[in-house]
């Protein structure tokens, strides 16, 4: 009886635009709300980059060499970083020098590329790695894509590049009655281990914790190791893999401080460790561990993250984002036949904040009823306004490209 | 609700189909309907109706057919009330006109033609000696019939509402579908507010088309809060165009502009963000539908910004012309300066055309998303206009979400809330049905 506890944190801001009409087409080239996007990312250090990685900072040393998390920190939060709050790098490499946290390779602008163009989106896997070398130190031998997004189709393509293990949504329809409390491999590349959520015990801190109408509130660090433990219990002698995965920014930004959820998470780390059955892993050490014989998976169909849906709705469910998705990624050939203009790596940059999943999410309009995550998370009155600046920017960056090839 | 006798109400209103000058009537007629199919015994009557309608809990007729017929039968093969013919309603008669326009006089039918010299003094001429005369012939009904409520719609039927309520003691409900400001604005009529005003304060109830509406009734007429209820309207059903929709790519690239040619319907703001928009797409027309004393003043306006050649004005056209040119259309535009519903963006949908809203309306609290502008936001109104020209995607899904969204409106869930509140109100006047 044990358990490999796998904490990964997502860590993505996108480049929000500013408000752009058909009065800049062609005229105003700069698309970026620079004092919204700065605000924002200011203020998210200042509740949760801060004070929660000075959090792990001191539970890594108070329990070294045994506690361990893994981040994935995008290209586009690094360079609002860079911009507007450089401490923040200051304090995740200080984190990375403790040896105990491990950096995953997505695709630098958190992009849908896997899913409609694979040079682009080899190119962009490429591109994080340089800018977190850059920036941070090496990204380790493990992958995760935009959103928890995979396939057959894209594991193929990740497998080729190199990567040892893959983090993906634990989806009832992608296990089937399996656990998910488990490592397994994929069918399509059963090279590449996968280490799937456990999306309730996850969600369970993302979602509910300060949820005062969950049965579960205020929930404990006691209570929370006794589900683990359970999970523990119900497992064969090993083989047990917990994969807690999550936007960093439940700490402290989803999940107020006042909630406890810091307190939560100074607790939790000794609370597991003095009960004897866990180990803290990160996800290239649980995918060396996962035997070359483990079941496979079959994705013949993309499965993400988000929703109950668990698939690729949220940005392509409706026809105004693929009208906008096709629209982006149409000018790839345009942009790849450049000739070398003087503001050709500006184009090319712009092209990827524009390929930023969060703009087509801000269309999703499934659920807007329910007054659900897509409108809580969206800068626009609608998903229609969010249609109607994303295209008019797209229109002057499609002008810069020069006639269609 | 069940009730040992059905509920009986007495309902007063303007306009019922198929003699309307706007929603007011299709609204009234919503709401009837959808009680009576509660179970409520519906009594509607009208100042001048020209039929007789009688369905199962309704019978719908004009003011002086019943009190031909004190007891008007239930049966509804009985014969029509006699000189039943000569009770025409003047559609020349609008609520949304000013009350004493001379040009709106209008010939009374010899045998109602009653001289009411106090009348005059106290509302002027015509309109004005309509709701007077309303009022007074709804009073001696009162006498002759029986009812547990009273609900009456807009300000029109209000004095006949009070009169009926000082006479009988009934509870009562009245029902706003607009207010003097929403029809006026800073030109409003003062009598016309404080008839408005009185009646909210004085029933048990007031129904308010939508939150926005209820908000203008209890910031600018102070009344409580908390016995305006919201209810919405709701599309007909079956929500389906007359002619069947064109798919979107199909369609000329027209923008339409529906509605009377007052400062309230904003067609000033249309024609403003027309020219905006008219300078970026080329080939984009703008039809203005509705008559109105704005008229000249906009056509001059569209010479004066430049777009002429670019607006089409189609006076005001019916029905079936309506739903014509909304199924045509590639975009509706409602820049209402003050619209308390808009039943024109649930018509624009039903014939599959999407919809900008004003955020200054009612509608907009049941078409969320829609793409919505301040109506002087110019700017934002052509950029809107611009992107689903552009894009039939746009349009198409927002059509789609649109729709779906209707499906959850109906007259009878609306009915529900109304028949909830009537009870209530009885049931604390102590007045609960025999």
């Amino acid at each position: 009886m044990s358990l490999d506890v796998c904490f990964y944190f997502q860590v993505h801001q996108p480049w929000r635009l500013r408000h752009y009409t058909y009065k800049d087409i062609g005229h105003a080239h700069d698309y970026f709300d620079d004092a919204a996007n700065a605000a924002i990312l200011r203020r998210v250090a200042q509740h949760c980059y801060l004070p929660m990685n000075a959090l792990l900072l001191d539970a890594i040393r108070a329990h070294a060499p045994h506690f361990r998390v893994s981040f994935s920190i995008t290209t586009t939060a690094l360079q609002q970083m860079v911009a507007w709050a450089p401490q923040v790098l200051l304090s995740f490499r200080e984190l990375l020098a403790t040896g105990a946290v491990e950096l995953l390779t997505e695709t630098s602008h958190h992009s849908l590329a896997a899913l409609h163009d694979a040079r682009e989106f080899a190119a962009q896997v490429r591109l994080h790695q340089a800018s977190c070398a850059q920036l941070l130190g090496a990204c380790a031998g493990s992958f995760r894509n935009t959103e928890l997004i995979t396939s057959d189709r894209v594991l193929t393509q990740v497998a080729a590049m190199g990567f040892g293990g893959v983090c993906i949504e634990g989806a009832e329809r992608l296990l089937r009655g399996r656990s998910a409390s488990h490592a397994y491999r994929f069918s399509a590349a059963p090279g590449l281990a996968a280490l799937p959520r456990h999306y309730r015990l996850s969600d369970d801190l993302a979602f509910r914790f300060s949820d005062r109408h969950w049965s579960a509130w205020p929930l404990t660090a006691t209570r929370y190791a006794d589900w683990l433990q359970s999970e523990a219990e119900a497992r064969p002698a090993q083989g047990g893999f917990i994969g807690l995965y999550m936007d960093y920014e439940t700490f402290g930004e989803h999940q107020w401080a006042d909630s406890g959820i810091f307190a939560f998470m100074r607790a939790l780390p000794g609370e597991l460790l003095r009960r004897g059955c866990f180990r803290f892993v990160t996800p290239t050490q649980a995918a060396r561990a996962t035997p070359a014989d483990a079941a496979r998976l079959d994705l013949p169909q993309a499965i993400s993250w988000a929703d109950q849906e668990r698939d690729t709705s949220a940005w392509n469910g409706n026809a105004i984002q693929r009208a906008a998705l096709a629209r982006c990624y149409g000018l790839a050939d345009s942009l790849r036949h450049m000739p070398a203009a003087a503001d050709a790596a500006a184009l090319l940059e712009d092209w990827r904040r524009l390929q930023t999943s969060d703009h087509f999410y801000y269309m999703a309009t499934k659920h807007w009823s329910d007054g659900d995550v897509h409108k809580y998370f969206s800068p626009y009155e609608s998903p229609y306004a969010a249609c109607v600046n994303y295209m008019n920017v797209m229109d002057d960056l499609a002008g810069r490209c020069g006639p269609p090839r | 609700m069940v009730h040992a006798s059905p509920l009986r109400v007495l309902m007063l209103g303007w306009e019922y189909p198929p003699r309307i000058a706007g929603g007011l009537g299709k609204a009234s007629q919503g709401i009837a309907r959808a009680l009576a199919q509660a179970g409520v015994e519906v009594l509607f009557v009208l100042p001048r109706y020209d039929r007789v309608l009688q369905a199962r809990g309704l019978r719908v007729a004009g003011v002086a057919a019943w009190l031909r017929r004190p007891r008007a039968t239930r049966n509804a093969s009985a014969a029509m009330p006699g000189r039943l013919q000569r009770l025409v309603l003047d559609a020349r008669l609008r609520p949304y006109l000013p009350l004493s326009a001379p040009q709106q006089r209008r010939v009374v039918s010899t045998e109602l033609a009653e001289g009411d010299a106090e009348a005059d003094a106290l509302y002027g001429v015509d309109l004005a000696r309509e709701v007077a005369r309303y009022a007074r012939l709804v009073r001696d009904l009162g006498a002759r019939v029986d009812a547990d409520v009273i609900h009456a719609h807009d300000w029109m039927s209000f004095p006949a509402a009070l009169a009926l309520a000082d006479a009988r003691h009934w509870p009562l409900c009245v029902h706003v579908h607009s207010t003097e400001y929403d029809r006026s604005g800073a030109g409003a009529d003062a009598r016309i507010e404080a008839i408005e005003r009185v009646a909210c304060a004085r029933a048990a109830r007031v129904f308010a088309v939508s939150e926005y509406t209820r908000g203008v009734l209890i910031e600018r007429y102070g009344i409580a809060a908390d016995k305006i209820e919201v209810i919405y309207n709701a599309p007909d059903a079956p929500a389906m165009p007359a002619c069947a929709p064109v798919a979107m790519a199909a369609r000329p690239p027209w923008v339409v502009f529906l509605g009377r040619l007052a400062f309230q319907k904003g067609p000033d703001h249309f024609l403003r963000a027309a020219a905006e928009a008219a300078r970026h797409q080329p080939d984009a027309r703008f039809v203005v539908c509705g008559s109105g004393a704005m008229l000249a003043q906009l056509q001059q306006l569209a010479i004066e910004l430049g777009v002429r050649q670019r607006v089409e004005f189609r006076g005001f056209l019916g029905a079936r012309d309506v739903a014509r040119v909304l199924a045509q259309a590639r975009l509706l535009v409602m820049p209402s300066v003050s619209e308390p519903f808009g039943l024109v963006a649930l018509e624009a949908l039903a014939a599959g055309t999407p919809v900008i809203l004003s955020r200054q309306s009612g509608v907009r609290e049941v078409l969320s998303p829609s793409l919505q502008a301040d109506f002087w936001d110019h700017e934002k109104l052509a950029d809107q206009m611009l992107a689903v020209l552009r894009w039939p995607e746009l349009a198409q899904q927002m059509v789609a979400d649109g729709r779906a969204q209707l499906a959850r409106l109906s007259w009878d869930a609306s009915a529900q809330h109304i028949l909830a509140a009537y009870v209530e109100i009885l049931g604390a006047s102590g007045g609960a049905p025999s």
